[in-house]
């Protein structure tokens, strides 16, 4: 190694690069409190569940069949209901989201449906919570249908639905969005290694002028963006360890896949959001402007363009095609079925070869955008 | 520039030291662009992106019963808005595998003899299956299926069978309050203020000491004639310019470009923007003087950003979080701030409700601030 042999100059630069990472202690937090972090984060926090929405019920009829119907909405596991007399301090409670939607059974409900003019109920919901307000609004069909059809059942007028549907859900039978979200979680733990971290290194050797003595080693360019790049990548993929036992061990995903399956596809994601981040530090070559770059083309995207949150078909088309670029957006499905379903290679390869030639490309363009800066 | 100072005093060296910050940060055209452009960019691409709507879906339907049902379903399905494509297989496994390749979100399989079963009037049941992985989109393209099917079993249905002339049941009448049309952008919208601005408050704010410390030019900042708590106000000017005039704009922007209608205070929502923006600064503030240089202080940022953005309600309803994680939600400045911002926009929120969101900004403004100070001022000794 203290000979200038090119080999053994990359090889002493990797060093350099593991002492400098094993030196900075936040290195600690970021390949074990960061996955767990986000982990937690993922599991426990974010749940597209709905859970009882807190719900305000005013009773204007009072009769036998009304109280029936209010204490259906009591019981319905979807509603946690708060009644009142009048609708005024409802009002009041929505606009301070103290309740998100207000059921109201109008004067002579009882009456109507036992003449057979029946009287239709009302929903309010608080439309500035939309997802909260469309779940709200169909729990409340479902729950009238099947009141009113237990009715007509119980007076022998025999009202069976002709045609019902049976739903089963495919490797998710609970339907937990937790086995979505947690996948995805794993995917900005490696966004983040990947692209945030590597934004800085090349950024920070041109920040404090020691590139000019990196430039100056006998190594090639290539070698040395190897040698500086491949620390991040073993983190990478410790990082995603953790993410992964904590995500079978602590919240129950199953893992239906294979370890080599695993390690296919998340060493083609390392291998592309490395190379954006190198390629973002060796653009920017300063660290401020890099890690705003970085926030912006790395976290943000991977959150929101990758189809884990928001579904990307029901995007607009041009955002759409935005997302084509998103590495997140070939890793979240082969993370998810990786998991839950197990090995569908005819998945996997395809999304590994595109994961792949991004980063091919990206490191094309640094080795690229190094060279020139020694002409 | 010095000659005024000297008669403006303390305030003067203060607006001296935020004017080098502010060119400090601004003289790169890089970080000028990214600065200006980037919340511009984020607010199009994002606020589109995050949508829970589900729409042009692709569904898959195996037909064993070769009857009306089937034709009617076909029909349904393909005259749907919502349904893109709809495809045809032979067996349950092709359907299987279709849903495990994501090339269809959900399939419908019509058993063998239905058509006969409902002419017969004994009812019947359509199985589908769906993608649940994409647990959300799965769930509301279940519900969407289960209106499809039965209005298809209402047409089938034989006339004897058909209900007397006349409602028998009653119906839902549902009215969505202060956003009529269920509009997501109109929630986005609103909340993209207080992501965006916390995204880049954050990661401004938090570089601001850290990297005079990188630089060794930390002990250059303890000799200036000044407290360290102006040498603190002077290091996020920048930070707070930037955050304020990209959440002004956002303001503007909004309801020009996007149609999302700003029914309250404008007054008051930008009251709310500046203490929000204070909050952000103090805790990136906090962060830059704990970390040792740009790396750590970027993670740091990164730590406190992403449960901030993910505790706020803006990627998942509040409600869902379960309780004992309610405190933290409490104390999250993005929390309040999307609250204001939805309630001011949508719902004309009075000032009243508007304060009782305010002042736990305001307080996690100053105790940052504080706690920063205390930090700051062990370091230097």
């Amino acid at each position: 190694m203290t000979r200038l042999d090119p080999r053994g100059g990359a090889f002493a630069i990797l060093i350099k690069e593991w002492a400098q990472i094993w030196r900075d202690p936040s290195t600690i937090g970021l390949v074990v409190v960061l996955p767990l972090l986000l982990m937690f984060l993922f599991g426990s926090a974010v749940s597209l569940d709905t859970s009882a929405t807190r719900t305000g019920l005013v009773d204007r009829d009072r009769s036998a069949a009304s109280r029936d119907l209010a204490a259906t909405f009591a019981r319905n596991r979807y509603f946690a209901v708060t009644e009142m007399v009048e609708i005024a301090p409802l009002r009041q409670a929505l606009l301070e989201d103290r309740v998100r939607g207000i059921v109201v059974i109008p004067e002579g409900f009882g009456a109507g449906l036992a003449a057979g003019k029946p009287r239709d109920i009302q929903v309010i919901t608080d439309g500035a919570q939309p997802n909260t307000a469309a779940f709200v609004a169909g729990h409340a069909r479902g729950l009238l249908a099947q009141w009113s059809a237990a009715r007509l059942a119980e007076r022998g007028a025999v009202a069976v639905a002709p045609l019902t549907l049976n739903p089963r859900y495919r490797y998710n039978p609970g339907l937990q969005s937790r086995y979505t979200l947690v996948p995805g979680a794993i995917a900005i733990v490696m966004a983040m290694i990947g692209t945030m971290l590597t934004a800085l290194i090349m950024a920070r050797e041109y920040e404090r002028g020691t590139m000019e003595g990196l430039l100056a080693s006998p190594v090639s360019i290539p070698a040395l963006v190897a040698a500086k790049v491949l620390p991040y990548f073993v983190l990478g993929l410790a990082s995603t360890a953790v993410c992964v036992a904590v995500a079978v061990l602590a919240y129950d995903l199953p893992f239906k896949g294979s370890f080599p399956a695993l390690l296919l596809i998340s060493s083609t994601f390392l291998a592309a959001v490395l190379g954006q981040g190198l390629l973002i530090s060796a653009a920017t070559r300063s660290q401020f402007v890099s890690t705003q770059f970085a926030l912006l083309s790395g976290f943000m995207p991977s959150l929101l363009l990758s189809g884990f949150l928001f579904e990307i078909d029901s995007m607009p088309v041009a955002i759409q095609y935005i997302s084509y670029i998103v590495p997140a957006r070939y890793l979240i499905p082969s993370l998810q079925s990786v998991f839950l379903v197990g090995d569908l290679w005819a998945m996997f390869l395809p999304n590994a070869a595109i994961m792949l030639g991004i980063g091919g490309f990206f490191f094309y363009r640094v080795t690229r955008s190094i060279g020139r800066t020694i002409a | 520039m010095i000659g005024r100072t000297r008669g403006w005093g303390r305030l003067g060296r203060l607006g001296a030291l935020a004017l080098k910050e502010l060119k400090v940060v601004l003289l790169d055209q890089r970080a000028r662009v990214t600065l200006i452009a980037s919340p511009i960019i984020q607010l199009a691409l994002f606020g589109f992106a995050t949508t829970l709507e589900v729409s042009s879906i692709e569904i898959g339907l195996v037909d064993r019963d070769g009857g009306r049902v089937a034709e009617q379903l076909v029909a349904a399905l393909d005259g749907s808005p919502n349904v893109r494509r709809l495809v045809l297989y032979p067996s349950e496994a092709a359907l299987d595998e279709a849903i495990a390749h994501r090339e269809i979100i959900a399939g419908l399989i019509v058993p063998q003899r239905l058509s006969a079963d409902i002419a017969a009037g004994r009812g019947g049941e359509v199985q589908a299956l769906l993608d649940g992985r994409r647990s959300n989109a799965s769930q509301i393209v279940g519900g969407y299926l289960e209106t499809v099917v039965a209005r298809v079993g209402a047409t089938v249905r034989p006339a004897a069978r058909a209900p007397p002339a006349g409602r028998s049941a009653p119906q839902v009448l549902v009215r969505h309050w202060y956003n009529p049309n269920l509009d997501y952008l109109w929630f986005t919208m609103p909340s993209m203020i207080a992501v965006i601005t916390a995204v880049l408050v954050l990661s401004v704010s938090a570089q601001s000491v850290a990297r005079e410390r990188e630089f060794g030019t930390y002990d250059e900042l303890m000799i200036l004639p000044l407290h360290p708590w102006e040498i603190l106000l002077g290091k996020i000017t920048p930070a707070f310019l930037a955050g304020l005039a990209n959440a002004l704009l956002f303001v503007a922007m909004i309801p020009t470009f996007y149609g999302v209608p700003l029914t309250g205070s404008a007054g008051l929502l930008l009251l709310a923007i500046v203490i929000y923006t204070m909050s952000l600064v103090g805790l990136g503030l906090m962060i830059s003087c704990l970390a040792g240089n740009q790396q750590q202080a970027f993670l740091g940022m990164f730590f406190v950003t992403v449960p901030l953005i993910l505790l706020s309600g803006y990627a998942s309803p509040v409600d869902n979080m379960p309780g004992w994680l309610q405190p933290l939600v409490a104390i999250n400045p993005s929390h309040h701030m999307i609250v204001i911002s939805e309630g001011i926009f949508l719902k004309d929120l009075p000032a009243g409700l508007v304060f009782g969101h305010l002042w736990p900004m305001l307080v996690a403004a100053v105790a940052t601030f504080l706690a920063a100070l205390l930090v700051f001022r062990a370091r230097r000794e």
